[in-house]
């Protein structure tokens, strides 16, 4: 007994270990250009020595703007157009499925599992070379929201799973029509799972580089032009510009936290 | 709901996204298979029908190897990953605590800021100018040279792409597993061993190995990494797809190189999920009516 | 048949000749029911008999295939649910979880636009009438199930709706809780004066609390009529072996001797009328297990001789299991003596033959 209790207890710091090895190989790099983004001397930054000149020379250059500009642009709108394509899509799975839903998940969940260097290379088949149209944001935003379209189903889906169907009914029944009832009852019990959606569908198109690339030509996006700076060697701006995505990344996730906390009191209580 | 209404509201909700994709997400594939068919010559395309594409695949040995080289790749990295990711995704669910949240939301951030993002950071760790080699460098040792554009760099790369993923489904899969099975099976006179083996294992597989296609599929396909961190050795497949569509223009052949990718995938893809009984992993269904 | 007499002026809520075809599958078949204005009536059917189907179309969540419905005289069949002035209780409850009970209850008076002094009396109205004082700022997951049922009893009776559908609203309550809230939705419904209309596959529960029942069987109506008479004069087989605890035994009838042959024992009993069927016809018995009549073995009578394999005591009542000689087992059930029979007593078991159900055997 006390053998199998020590034994157990063995596992458990064990398996402590490795998360915490894991999570410090994931989140170095990041700490690390945070600090080289910060510093003159950006290959050893250590001790840290402050100096904000890489955030300057990032804010005055306008290839930047431009190409941050034109991402925002692209991942805005993915969001919003997966994130209705993939609620829709999950309403349907869920409530309209009936003995087809298996295949219809499996079917929304495909993109999932083609690679994004396919998805741009085919997309890019399509557009350009079969049907010679040329490179635009609208084909960018569509290719992306194929890709993105998969992850709000499955965000989507895996809320509204446990969402009672008959709420609605029970809504209706009181005298609420139905765009009442999807306003009054369903957006209020279901919205941690659409705003999820959002955010991650923003957050991978903004920082996707495969299906753009493929897709837009000359137009500089974020990842692109920053792809294009690392050919001639990494520059304290790419620091700088990273740096400040992971931030917003991170603040997004924060975001994401609050929502998600605040969702699981409403239940528990 | 009269049938009519039905009808309608299946339309609505399922034929949408559906035409949605069939139009931007299969059409595109058989435009892909139209393409490898034809010919490039002098970055313009000819349409005339032809198999050469292929049959250079199947001569130049180089594209064997490169492949050759991306699935090993593959296959390592998502072992690799899936072998880590039990503990940590275990370790989270059963002692997680309230912090459960915390971490697991703390997985997408590197996940969410983008491949080429993290390549940077990662190059800021692994080049020859970087942590690693600076630290050693400030302790009068050597510098690794096996972490420098070099194979092992690029799958330190890949791993740190995709193990996020891999963790998050993982962890996924064990969040909904009901531990009192695992207390159930005790009760019956199993040990850990084969509480593990016979209850844990089989109820989890499906998740694990969705999370094992999540990171084996792109790194089969990767074209990043491998360009930016392998060494002269390390031209991988889905690279070499890049260079087609990219500076040599040769789209046909890459468009071949892409269907032969895709069609590995699905056979993989098909090989696995027909694998599995899914009852047989405590799945119960999709969809409630 | 056993149509309640409604008087000469129309019905409250009319049912006619409703239909619901499910592809293949015929959910409900012609089925027509009237309501009274005062009437609280269950519907009593197995599962999949489509008895939750009709209370779906009577509320507009499902659309009939065929037929209409009227309330009160006018035509709402083409009406959807929000538009028909209805409440329903459902067997989950669905109370609104994101809601405290106060707005729970208030949501069926800001759907249908009261004036806010209209909202105010009745929310008053519902928290006295259904004891809810003190858990009107609760949220649903703070009540215990009896309160919660309480709450969504009250969603749908505050605004004094034409008719109240409740969809098995007991089912999820402990046995004690149950026979409480069958008493009180009683009591509701008497006090309010509207239509209830009870679907349920638990017979006690139609008959403690409706004033007529109708059984739904295979999406049929078996037998619509007044409690007492469903239960005393079961107009059909299914109805006999489904309302009220019974047992069944196959027989022969004898016209000539207008006897009734039971077949597996050496017992017989004279019965008069067998529908429609001459000479010898199998037939089915069906005895009520509260009308055996239980006598020592040696008093020499007629019956069927048996003994007692096992006494469960039920309050009032005890409970024989009986082995007969044919290895069968029956339940008699008998109002509690001072001491049971023990365990291994012979006995004859017989009836009163005007106490029993006799049908031409079919299917």
């Amino acid at each position: 007994m006390y053998a199998q209790a020590s034994n157990e207890r063995l596992t458990k710091w064990l398996m402590g270990a490795i998360l915490v090895v894991a999570y410090a190989f994931l989140y170095m790099p990041i700490v690390h250009i945070l600090f080289a983004s910060l510093s003159s001397r950006p290959n050893f930054p250590y001790p840290p020595e402050f100096d904000y000149g890489s955030y300057i020379r990032l804010y005055t250059n306008t290839v930047y703007q431009d190409a941050f500009l034109n991402s925002l642009i692209i991942a805005t709108c993915t969001s919003i157009l997966s994130t209705v394509l993939g609620f829709l899509a999950t309403v349907g799975v869920l409530r309209f499925g009936g003995r087809n839903a298996l295949l219809y998940a499996a079917f929304f969940a495909g993109p999932l599992f083609v690679s994004e260097i396919l998805l741009g290379i085919s997309s890019m088949s399509l557009y350009y070379l079969v049907f010679e149209l040329q490179g635009n944001m609208v084909t960018a935003i569509i290719a992306n929201s194929v890709h993105c379209f998969s992850f709000c189903f499955l965000i989507m889906a895996a809320l509204l799973y446990r969402y009672d169907w008959r709420m609605n009914e029970a809504a209706v029944v009181c005298g609420a029509s139905p765009a009442r009832a999807f306003y009054e009852v369903m957006l209020p019990l279901t919205w941690s799972g659409i705003l999820g959606s959002l955010i991650v569908a923003f957050v991978l198109s903004l920082n996707g580089l495969d299906i753009s690339f493929y897709l837009l030509g000359a137009t500089p996006t974020m990842p692109s032009v920053a792809w294009g700076a690392l050919r001639y060697g990494v520059k304290p701006e790419l620091y700088a510009l990273s740096s400040i995505i992971n931030i917003l990344v991170f603040a997004a996730i924060a975001v994401l936290y609050l929502v998600a906390r605040s969702d699981r009191k409403q239940q528990v209580e | 709901m009269s049938e009519a209404e039905n009808r309608l509201n299946r339309r609505l909700f399922l034929h949408i996204p559906t035409v949605f994709l069939v139009i931007f997400f299969v059409l595109p594939l058989i435009a892909l298979v139209v393409l490898s068919f034809w010919q490039t010559e002098n970055y313009k395309i000819v349409r005339e029908w032809t198999a050469m594409n292929y049959v250079t695949l199947a001569t130049e040995p180089a594209y064997f190897i490169f492949f050759i080289r991306s699935l090993f790749m593959a296959i390592f990295v998502s072992v690799f990953s899936v072998v880590v990711s039990w503990p940590i995704a275990f370790f989270i669910v059963r002692y997680g605590g309230r912090y459960k949240l915390i971490l697991s939301l703390l997985l997408a951030v590197p996940f969410l800021s983008g491949e080429v993002l993290r390549l940077i950071a990662l190059q800021g760790m692994l080049g020859p100018t970087g942590l690693v080699n600076g630290v050693l460098l400030k302790l009068g040792a050597a510098p690794l040279r096996f972490i420098m554009y070099s194979n092992s760099a690029t799958f330190i790369a890949l791993v740190y792409l995709y193990l996020p993923m891999v963790v998050t489904t993982v962890y996924l899969s064990l969040l909904n597993f009901d531990f009192r099975l695992a207390s159930a099976a005790s009760a019956c006179g199993a040990n850990r061993f084969r509480i593990f083996s016979e209850i844990v294992w089989p109820l989890n597989l499906s998740g694990t190995i969705v999370g094992f296609l999540l990171c084996f599929i792109p790194t089969l396909s990767a074209a990043l990494a491998p360009r930016f961190l392998g060494g002269p050795n390390g031209v991988l497949y889905g690279m070499s797809i890049a260079q087609q569509f990219g500076e040599s223009g040769t789209w046909a052949l890459g468009a071949a190189m892409g269907v032969v990718l895709f069609l590995f995938s699905m056979l993989v893809l098909g090989v696995f999920s027909l694998g599995i009984d899914l009852r047989r992993t405590g799945f119960t269904g999709m969809g409630r009516q | 048949m056993y149509q309640s007499q409604n008087g000469t002026d129309a019905p409250y809520i009319r049912i006619a000749n409703i239909s619901r075809q499910y592809g293949q599958v015929r959910a409900l078949h012609d089925l027509s029911i009237d309501i009274d204005k005062h009437e609280f009536i269950a519907i009593l059917g197995p599962s999949g008999s489509g008895k939750s189907t009709l209370l779906r179309l009577i509320a507009g969540l499902d659309r009939p295939t065929a037929g209409r419905i009227f309330f009160d005289g006018a035509d709402v069949t083409d009406l959807p649910p929000h538009k028909r002035g209805i409440g329903m209780v459902f067997q989950e409850f669905l109370l609104f979880p994101h809601r405290t009970v106060r707005e729970n209850l208030a949501f069926p008076l800001r759907m249908t636009k009261q004036p806010p002094k209209m909202i105010l009396e009745r929310l008053d109205w519902a928290e006295s009438i259904l004891s809810l004082n003190g858990l009107m700022d609760r949220y649903p997951n703070q009540l215990s199930g009896g309160q919660q049922q309480r709450v969504a009893l009250g969603r749908g009776l505050v605004t004094h709706p034409t008719l109240l559908l409740l969809d098995e609203p007991l089912a999820n309550l402990d046995r004690e809780l149950r026979n409480e809230m069958e008493v009180e939705i009683r009591r509701y419904q008497k006090q309010l004066g509207i239509p209830f209309v009870y679907v349920t596959h638990n017979q006690e529960e139609a008959l403690s609390m409706s004033d007529r029942v109708a059984v739904i069987n295979g999406g049929k109506l078996e037998a619509l009529g007044e409690r007492q008479l469903i239960y005393d004069h079961p107009p059909t087989p299914f109805v006999a072996r489904f309302v009220g605890k019974s047992t069944r035994f196959d027989g022969a009838f004898d016209a000539a001797s207008k006897r009734v042959d039971l077949q597996r024992y050496n017992y017989s009993f004279p019965y008069e009328e067998v529908a429609e069927r001459k000479g010898n016809a199998r037939v089915e018995v069906f005895v009520k297990n509260e009308r055996f009549e239980l006598l020592p073995s040696r008093s020499g009578g007629a019956g069927i001789p048996c003994t007692v394999a096992d006494v469960v005591l039920r309050g009032p009542f005890v409970e024989y299991i009986l082995e007969t000689e044919a290895d069968e087992r029956i339940i008699a059930v008998q109002p509690k003596r001072e001491e049971p029979l023990a365990l291994g007593t012979k006995l004859s078991l017989s009836w009163n033959p005007s106490q029993c159900h006799v049908f031409p055997a079919g299917r």
